[in-house]
């Protein structure tokens, strides 16, 4: 224990005595000193510069019984200073406390240090803090002011303590005013609580506290304000911890309660009382958040919820209740669990389970929630528009789009669910349109668009609705009602691009059916509607295209036809898309291409000739494969003539490949890839295009091992290069192949 | 996902226009320049209840409990902020533990 201690009042003590916790081993220390004069005091010396505190400390004990003990008084004093702080440092402040008393006797003239007075403040010691203090501020007032801001916070916590010390010493003084101040803010008197604080001078002990109770007067109305005051004080200031308990309260809520967790029960509560928590709410949180594992905090969870009812509302309980049960609690409910619950809430939570429990048996979700609507039902049938049809409306629609319900052949109950829902919701017009666009799914544009047309009688101008029933027109092939509903759209959306390509696309589909149909006069007029449609250069070409097709295929001037070419690209693109569009109107390709001489010649095709070709038939990989390879039919031969084009890059083939790729133009698409092989020996992309073209899916040839050989080595180079692309795609191409191997 | 009556301070009555006179205060109050998680959390708060329908698909489809800051909101609600009293302040002056 300090001298000191029990000592308050008293200026001056008798520094008598003997030492305490001079621990281990005194007759050791005397005889393992070297009390030679000569060799003792640089021994000394240098201990306590190299902070080897307990050496020094007996060094200059040594020296001090030999001479004057005031000489050696400094050394011994910066000695005992060390070893008190090392203590403390080491977690032992009473051992510390123990050998400032002994710095205190041995050390005649030493004054008090300030962290002698830190430490007697932090161990409770106040009265014998005070008596160190006053005798400190008498001798070294520079020194004492170190210490006025901790003396400070402690006079705030009890000032009749102080009234020993100078009326003019700042720590009383000032403490007055910061006094008065915060008990003015804990009565609630904000305005009684600033004055005083505005006396309160710049350099003073509690200016910390003058920051820190202005950071919660501008609480909570300016948090940024209290935030940036906060920040201003310093880590180790005594008013640093209850600036953090205030920088706690300036969090969220959900990190608060996380927050408080980490923190000692006085920060907690300093926070918590700033935010207005009841006794009853922090207790709460204590229950709810105090937990070393997720178990017991779910239990915890659950048994505030068990127990709260009457707080939660018992509609929120039973929600909460049907949750908790679905995630953690074991099936079957206990009955007094169940008797919490209504019929509608067991079989909510039946439907839930039936759908996680039986994910691949969408007809038993279905009829779980069946019940469960029939649960809603059962106080009666409810009237349309009421929250409790709307809610089993919500829950039909979700029915019809959520479980896979026509994968599962249940596509007439989605309609069911749907049907009703627009019976019980009508007001609600996403529910009509879902109506609509499920039946169109299902191949029944008609009805789809009867139930366009009955929620459009209400809303005539609903933008989605007349989408709807436009696509359901143009499904039906009820162009003139389609080109209605697109007018319609476009009056109040001009640049509705969807209403008009929607239009355009249908009005093509039928000149072309037409056309095969041998109905020149109706095609024609079906391309003068499309015109109309069009919206783009491209729609208005491929309008000309057509109408040149169908005027060639009946015998007309090829001119036409060859200009319309033209604009889709001379050369091989032109007879592309002149091909195609004969296909597509029921015109032998290759017999319209000889007639209008659009077939190159024998001169190979040059290389942008082939690449806009190539960009073509990426366009038209979407068309379908039998009219894609008799539209492909005449071009065979100048395309394999290209292949051997020396201007061609290995990009130039790489292209080729993949829009041969695209529409399965197996052969080409091998040759391209080979020509490309003999320019790059061994390149993975190619070894791949080549494979693929030779080995198709739908083929039945084996590859061998030397193709299987090369196809593993270009594996391993695509991903030595980290062509991460080519090594998966090749990786693919082996993982189908290789069963076929070993089956060879 | 938190309760989302409770993010946005509502009642289970609230309809519409107080869902959205709700969020917009929220929002203002914590814009996402300040706080983006708290605002992303107010955003799908907002999502989730915006329409009648919205609400009552939440409080049919949504299988998501309560967690425990909800019960805390729900059981002991904060009615205004608040002032430690001189005790507290002395507890955190004097160094306690």
């Amino acid at each position: 224990m300090h001298p000191r201690a029990g000592l308050a009042g008293t200026a001056t003590s008798s520094r008598q005595g003997t030492d305490v916790a001079e621990h281990r081993g005194r007759k050791h220390e005397a005889s393992g000193v070297d009390t030679e004069r000569g060799t003792a005091a640089p021994a000394a010396q240098e201990a306590l510069a190299a902070g080897r505190y307990r050496e020094a400390i007996r060094h200059y004990r040594a020296l001090a019984q030999a001479e004057p003990a005031d000489r050696w008084a400094e050394g011994l004093a910066q000695a005992y200073r060390g070893r008190a702080l090392e203590l403390e440092a080491k977690g032992m402040p009473r051992e510390a406390l123990a050998i400032w008393g002994n710095r205190w006797r041995r050390c005649p003239g030493a004054l008090p240090d300030p962290e002698e007075i830190r430490l007697l403040l932090a161990l409770d010691e106040l009265g014998a803090a005070l008596a160190a203090y006053r005798e400190l501020a008498a001798a070294a007032p520079g020194q004492a002011a170190e210490v006025q801001p901790r003396l400070a916070a402690r006079y705030l916590t009890a000032p009749e303590a102080f009234t020993e010390l100078p009326s003019d010493d700042p720590v009383r003084s000032h403490g007055e005013r910061a006094h008065a101040a915060l008990t003015a803010y804990c009565a609630g008197e904000p305005r009684a609580a600033a004055e005083p604080l505005r006396a309160i001078p710049f350099r003073s002990p509690y200016r910390d506290f003058a920051t820190l109770l202005k950071a919660l007067l501008a609480y909570p109305e300016d948090p940024g304000h209290s935030e940036r005051l906060l920040a201003g004080i310093d880590e180790a200031s005594p008013f640093a911890r209850a600036a953090a308990a205030a920088r706690l309260a300036l969090l969220p809520e959900a990190e608060l309660v996380e927050a408080l967790g980490a923190v000692d029960e006085p920060e907690r509560r300093f926070a918590t009382a700033l935010r207005g928590w009841s006794a009853e709410r922090y207790s709460l949180w204590a229950r709810l958040y105090r937990h070393s594992d997720e178990a017991t905090a779910l239990e915890a969870r659950l048994s505030v919820l068990l127990e709260r009812r009457a707080e939660l509302g018992d509609r929120w309980h039973r929600q909460q209740l049907i949750r908790y049960a679905y995630h953690h609690l074991p099936e079957p409910l206990t009955g007094e669990l169940k008797a919490r619950l209504t019929a509608a809430d067991r079989a909510l939570l039946a439907a839930w389970q039936a759908e996680r429990d039986r994910p691949d048996d969408p007809e038993a979700a279905l009829r779980a929630w069946q019940r469960a609507i029939a649960a809603l039902r059962a106080a009666g049938e409810p009237a349309a528009g009421s929250p409790q049809a709307r809610r089993i409306a919500v829950i039909q629609r979700y029915l019809a789009t959520a479980l896979p319900l026509e994968h599962a052949g249940l596509a007439h109950e989605a309609e069911a669910a749907l049907a009703e829902s627009v019976a019980l919701d009508p007001d609600y017009v996403p529910g009509h349109q879902l109506l609509s666009h499920h039946r169109r799914r299902q191949g029944q544009p008609q009805q789809a668009r009867e139930a366009a047309e009955a929620a459009l009688a209400r809303w005539p101008q609903a933008p989605e609705l007349l989408q709807e029933a436009l696509e359901a027109a143009v499904e039906g092939q009820a162009l003139e009602a389609a080109a209605g509903y697109a007018q319609r759209l476009l009056e109040h959306d001009p640049l509705n691009r969807q209403a008009r390509t929607a239009l355009y696309d249908a009005l093509l589909a039928r000149a072309r059916s037409c056309a095969a149909a041998g109905e020149r006069e109706a095609a024609h007029r079906a391309l003068d509607e499309a015109a109309g449609w069009s919206g783009s250069g491209a729609g208005s070409e491929q309008i000309e295209l057509a109408r040149a097709v169908i005027d060639a295929s009946h015998g007309a001037e090829t001119q036409a036809l060859r200009q319309a070419a033209q604009r889709h690209g001379d050369g091989l693109a032109g007879a592309f898309a002149v091909a195609l569009e004969a296909e597509r109107l029921g015109a032998g390709a290759e017999a319209l291409l000889g007639q209008a001489r659009l077939l190159p010649a024998r001169a190979r095709p040059g290389r942008a000739d082939l690449l806009a070709l190539c960009s073509a038939l990426e366009q038209a990989a979407g068309e379908p494969p039998e009219r894609l390879q008799r539209a492909l039919a005449p071009l065979r031969r100048p395309l394999k003539r290209a292949a051997g084009l020396g201007e061609l890059t290995l990009a130039d083939y790489a292209s080729a490949c993949e829009a041969l790729r695209a529409v399965a133009e197996h052969r080409l698409r091998e040759a391209f890839a080979r020509e490309a092989l003999r320019r790059r020996l061994e390149a993975p992309l190619f070894i791949l295009h080549a494979l693929e073209a030779r080995h198709p899916p739908e083929g039945e040839g084996r590859p061998t091992r030397r193709e299987l050989d090369q196809l593993q080595r270009a594996f391993r180079s695509a991903q030595a290069a980290d062509d991460k692309r080519t090594a998966h795609r090749l990786g693919t191409l082996l993982k189908r192949l290789v069963p076929a191997a070993g089956d060879a | 996902m938190r309760d989302p009556y409770l993010i946005l301070g509502i009642g289970r009555e609230a309809d519409d226009e107080t869902v959205h006179a709700a969020y917009l205060a929220a929002v203002k109050a914590c814009p996402p320049e300040r706080d983006p998680e708290r605002f992303e959390a107010l955003r799908q708060a907002y999502e989730a209840i915006r329409t009648e329908r919205h609400r009552l698909a939440h409080e049919c489809l949504d299988t998501a409990p309560a967690g425990a800051l909800d019960l805390l909101e729900r059981a002991a609600p904060v009615t205004g902020p608040g002032r430690p009293d001189a005790e507290a302040f002395r507890a955190l002056l004097r160094g306690d533990g």
